[in-house]
């Protein structure tokens, strides 16, 4: 490998790391929230890029009222889903998990008559491309390192500074504590439910442009997000930030070496690896 | 009670017996693969009882089952060999990578038995010149037990039957023992258990790798069965699968994963040539979980707790009367 | 002891669901039943769904004139299709239920996998099979009477003839397709091909089909500076993503498809202006013969939406039609010897099944090809070329 396809290799490590990061954070949010691996995730992302084929390409609406819309539409479908299907369930680890795959299962085969057999497409926001250390970009694959950025802001601003955000944080470290404390776990289960379900929505609608649509177009994106908050810590944010850069660069610079099955074993030999010997990932805290 | 129980057991063996001569080749094939699935689900039973979110089993199914079909294949070894080393390899595969991971618990187990499904898978993958990778491995032998090659379908269907019932029944007598017995305690409590002086890992192990044989043996069955061997089959789909029909049929009883397996790999059956097939087949899921958390095994009790209380409410004006 | 009662009600439900289809459901006397197993759902589904339409609506047009008359005796045709998902498993199970329960004598499979899996359960059975794969082994000595129903790479790789006849400045040609036997074999085929005929290869890359982001196997291609990349076996979506990732990282050669891919759907994918100068084989939308516009008149009155891989899945119909005409008998046995002979109409010309000196058994559909290019975002037809074997 020469040093000018290792830079290359690494600028685009950087770009697709990004992409991940954006689809881990909601995942590790809804877990160290309420300990449940959300496996609808990947169905809401897909959700949330049909949101914007219909709303953005299809309806005109400009690209960022569609991207708001697109958050709200699929928040509020978080919500609902907790409380029809986490609260029929009663919070149950297992059950909970059983009933998101049954619900991904529903989503995405009824995707393919309601959105259509072909694959869809939806036009790029950002046009162009830009030179970057001798490596082509496209402006939109550019253009989601702030998008990504300015949601974790987003995310950590309302997680510190807000009144929810600290009912969010005392039941994150306990649950009995917080609902003494009068905290109402429902409504902030709700809501992590929806901000969970917002993120995975705001990723689909980012990647939209970049990417082809189809019902199955959340699976790989799920697998790696896993990938990303086991790496990371499961729960933890700067750990999703960590592990998706981390991820991002061995997908990259190992496949232009290797090819892409390789860098795909790799990492998850690297994985397991990783929890044989810290079991809680780089940023966890102790599993409970 | 018990009479009744070994009666009802009698008739349903009497009737699956009775399959090939009612029923001809297409339900013969299907209720094989129907048995192949009780034995996985079965098999992840007792894992699941000592708490272990297995979300990976299909990962040893597929061990067993390559293991098996390239011995008979290259080496004409026959079925009841090529078979126990398939599960002993499984085994020895899930002490490999089950042992270091056992002190994981919950969700993180489980995230790393999702890994396991796809290293495996791509392990298949890409040891091309001895598993054909994505082209497929096919040319495995028919079944051929001790000299004997089952050619017809209903010959197979009799032996999964046979490697079905051996299974439920070892499981059977395990769980209805002492150890099944600890296996209950470590999923209720493991520091309870610990304190009673229970070796917890051992235990642990010893579940998880029972499973792993017996998705072995399934593996080997399916491969000699079906006779065609393709990666992707052993992926995250099949290993939710597994995990489902427990959770379908009930986690309270035996019966439970049975029930589960065989209601979902029949569910699809009234709906095939329909494109709606797998929305119906979620849908079903979905109502399930919600209405019967205890899952279907609980749906008898249920339903005999509305009559009863419909007769109840029915009767109650009558003392008053 | 409730949950044994359980599984006694489980059983009496299955029994109750299962039992009124018991075998017997005799074929009745003047239907001839036609199987379909193919992907009617997921990801493979734009190719299952136009393969079962075909085949139905040319079986319709049959049947509104009357049926298929076969010694004196009109049949009606019917479709029977199950979905196989592209699943192992599935695809065994709905060509047992097509053999063994519907009780179906010829059958058409789609999907690489799915057809080498049933390979044997098709001879065993004596079924006739015409399915739409690419596989490796699949035309063989070994399936008498399996007829494959669509171009492979050994049939289409002729195009490159006409390549270094008309664009002698390509030199370097890399290959980019999907990680399964239909990828792999169809690259085998093409470098062959294209290294005899003196052409360099300059990369040769394989992705999961699940992939969507090509840039980091792009990087280790474009580093061997190709002058055109083949993207032979890839789906019309990843195929669309891989020349938008190309362009976007500076590749400025042509793209050639040689197996079939709808250049409107990679258009919308990619951006119209990337894809000019693509090569296809098997998608045209201009100048379109007489006989394709009127399938695609008649096809999207039925269904609606137009495919235009139906156009190419209505061979398995017609060859089977021509065949049953010819043998003037229902024994598949009898329709696979008149198939070997048997010279028919399809939507682009003659056909007639060959290839003998190729595949060691004339089992292969042969037909004049057309190969096209992307003029002006529109797919143009260039030429109609017939396999290098006959």
């Amino acid at each position: 490998m020469t040093p000018d396809l290792l830079i290359q290799s690494t600028i685009i490590g950087l770009s697709i790391g990004s992409i991940y990061i954006l689809m881990a954070l909601g995942l590790t949010l809804m877990f160290g929230m309420m300990h449940i691996i959300n496996f609808a995730h990947g169905a809401i992302y897909m959700l949330g890029a049909f949101a914007i084929y219909y709303i953005f390409s299809q309806w005109g609406a400009p690209y960022f009222a569609a991207f708001v819309l697109a958050m709200l539409l699929l928040g509020t479908f978080g919500y609902l889903v907790e409380r029809s299907i986490y609260r029929a369930v009663k919070g149950g680890i297992e059950p909970t998990l059983v009933a998101l795959l049954a619900l991904t299962t529903f989503l995405q085969a009824a995707g393919y008559p309601v959105f259509g057999q072909l694959d869809k497409h939806v036009p790029p926001v950002f046009h162009g491309t830009r030179n970057v250390l001798g490596v082509m970009i496209s402006v939109e694959r550019l253009m989601i390192i702030p998008m990504a950025g300015a949601l974790v802001v987003g995310l950590n601003l309302f997680i510190n500074k807000t009144k929810m955000g600290a009912a969010m944080r005392a039941i994150e470290q306990d649950k009995e504590a917080a609902a003494l404390q009068g905290v109402n776990v429902h409504v902030v289960n709700g809501l992590a439910f929806a901000i969970g379900f917002a993120l995975a929505a705001a990723s689909g609608a980012l990647m939209a442009p970049i990417f082809k649509l189809d019902p199955m177009m959340g699976e790989q994106p799920l697998l790696k997000a896993f990938i990303i908050i086991i790496l990371g810590g499961l729960g933890s944010i700067p750990g999703a930030i960590l592990g998706g850069l981390m991820l991002g660069l061995i997908d990259s610079i190992v496949a232009t070496a290797l090819g892409a099955e390789p860098a795909f074993l790799l990492s998850f030999v690297f994985i397991i690896l990783l929890l044989l010997f810290k079991p809680t990932g780089l940023f966890g805290y102790a599993p409970p | 009670m018990r009479r009744l129980r070994v009666g009802v057991l009698i008739v349903l063996v009497l009737l699956m017996l009775l399959v090939p001569q009612l029923g001809g080749d297409y339900y013969v094939h299907v209720f094989a693969l129907v048995f192949t699935n009780v034995i996985l689900a079965a098999s992840l039973r007792p894992s699941l009882t000592c708490g272990q979110l297995n979300i990976g089993h299909s990962a040893f199914m597929s061990v067993g089952a390559y293991a098996s079909a390239l011995l008979a294949k290259n080496l004409a070894v026959s079925f009841e060999v090529s078979m126990l080393c398939g599960a002993l390899l499984a085994a020895v595969v899930g002490l490999v990578i089950g042992y270091p991971s056992l002190r994981l618990r919950g969700v993180y187990f489980a995230m790393v038995t999702v890994a396991f499904v796809e290293v495996i898978r791509l392990i298949a993958q890409l040891w091309v010149p001895l598993t054909r990778g994505m082209s497929g491995l096919s040319g495995i032998p028919k079944p051929n037990l001790l000299g004997v090659t089952l050619v017809t379908k209903a010959s197979q269907y009799y032996l999964a039957l046979f490697l079905m019932l051996l299974t439920l029944l070892i499981l059977w007598k395990l769980e209805s023992s002492r150890l099944g017995l600890i296996w209950k305690s470590i999923g209720m409590a493991d520091n309870l258990a610990q304190s009673l002086g229970v070796n917890i890992a051992n235990h642990k192990l010893l579940a998880f790798l029972l499973g792993c044989f017996f998705a072995g043996v399934a593996g080997a069955f399916y491969a000699h069965f079906i006779r065609f061997l393709f990666p992707p089959e052993f992926g995250f789909l099949m290993a939710t699968n597994i995990l489902v029909y427990n959770y379908v049929g009930g986690r309270g009883h035996f019966a439970g994963p049975i029930v589960g397996a065989a209601f979902l790999s029949l569910l699809s059956e009234p709906f095939r040539g329909s494109a709606y097939e797998t929305i119906f087949f979620s849908i079903a899921m979905l109502l399930t979980i919600l209405f019967l958390p205890g899952g279907l095994i609980t749906l008898p009790g249920k339903l005999a707790e509305l009559r009863g209380w419909k007769s109840a409410s029915a009767h109650s004006p009558s003392p008053a009367a | 002891m409730k949950p044994w009662r359980s599984v006694t009600w489980t059983t009496l439900l299955a029994a109750a669901v299962l039992m009124p289809w018991s075998p017997g459901t005799a074929v009745a006397a003047d239907i001839i039943k036609f199987g379909i197993s193919t992907p009617l759902s997921g990801p493979a589904a734009p190719w299952g769904i136009p393969h079962k339409n075909a085949t139905e609506l040319i079986f319709d047009e049959i049947n509104s004139q009357g049926g298929l008359e076969i010694g004196g005796k009109k049949y009606k045709l019917e479709v029977v299709a199950y979905d196989h998902k592209y699943v192992i498993a599935e695809g065994v199970a709905t060509v047992n239920r097509l053999i063994a329960k519907d009780g179906v004598k010829y059958i058409s499979v789609l999907g690489g996998a799915v057809v080498k899996a049933n390979e044997e359960p098709v001879n065993e059975n004596g079924v006739l099979n015409l399915p739409l794969a690419y596989a490796e082994g699949l035309v063989s000595p070994k399936n008498p009477l399996t007829f494959h129903s669509f171009p492979s790479p050994p049939e289409t790789t002729t195009f490159w003839k006409w390549i270094k006849e008309h664009h002698p400045q390509i030199k370097r040609v890399a290959t980019i397709s999907p990680n399964d036997d239909t990828g792999w074999w169809s690259i085998k085929v093409e470098t062959t091909f294209v290294e005899k005929l003196g052409y360099q290869i300059a990369g040769k890359e394989f992705f999961e089909r699940s992939m969507t982001d090509f840039n980091p196997v792009l990087l280790r291609i474009l580093a061997q500076k190709p002058d055109i990349i083949s993207v032979l076996a890839s789906p019309a979506g990843s195929v669309g993503l891989i020349i938008k990732q190309a362009r976007e990282l500076g590749f400025k050669g042509r793209f050639i498809h040689i197996g079939q891919v709808d250049t409107s759907v990679v258009a919308n994918i990619a951006g119209k202006a990337n894809v000019e100068g693509t090569w296809v084989h098997g998608y045209v939308q201009t100048p379109l013969p007489e006989k394709v516009k009127s399938w695609q008149a008649r096809y999207t009155k039925k269904y609606g939406e137009w495919n235009a891989t139906s156009i190419d899945f209505t061979n398995p119909a017609f060859a089977f039609v021509a065949a049953v005409k010819k043998a003037q008998s229902l024994d598949p046995k009898k329709i696979g010897e008149a198939m070997r002979t048997v010279e028919f109409d399809n939507l682009w010309g003659k056909a007639h099944f060959g290839g003998k000196d190729y595949y060691g058994v004339g089992n292969q559909i042969i037909y004049p090809m057309p190969f096209s290019e992307v003029k002006d975002g529109v797919a143009t037809l260039v030429v109609q070329l017939s396999p290098p074997h006959n």
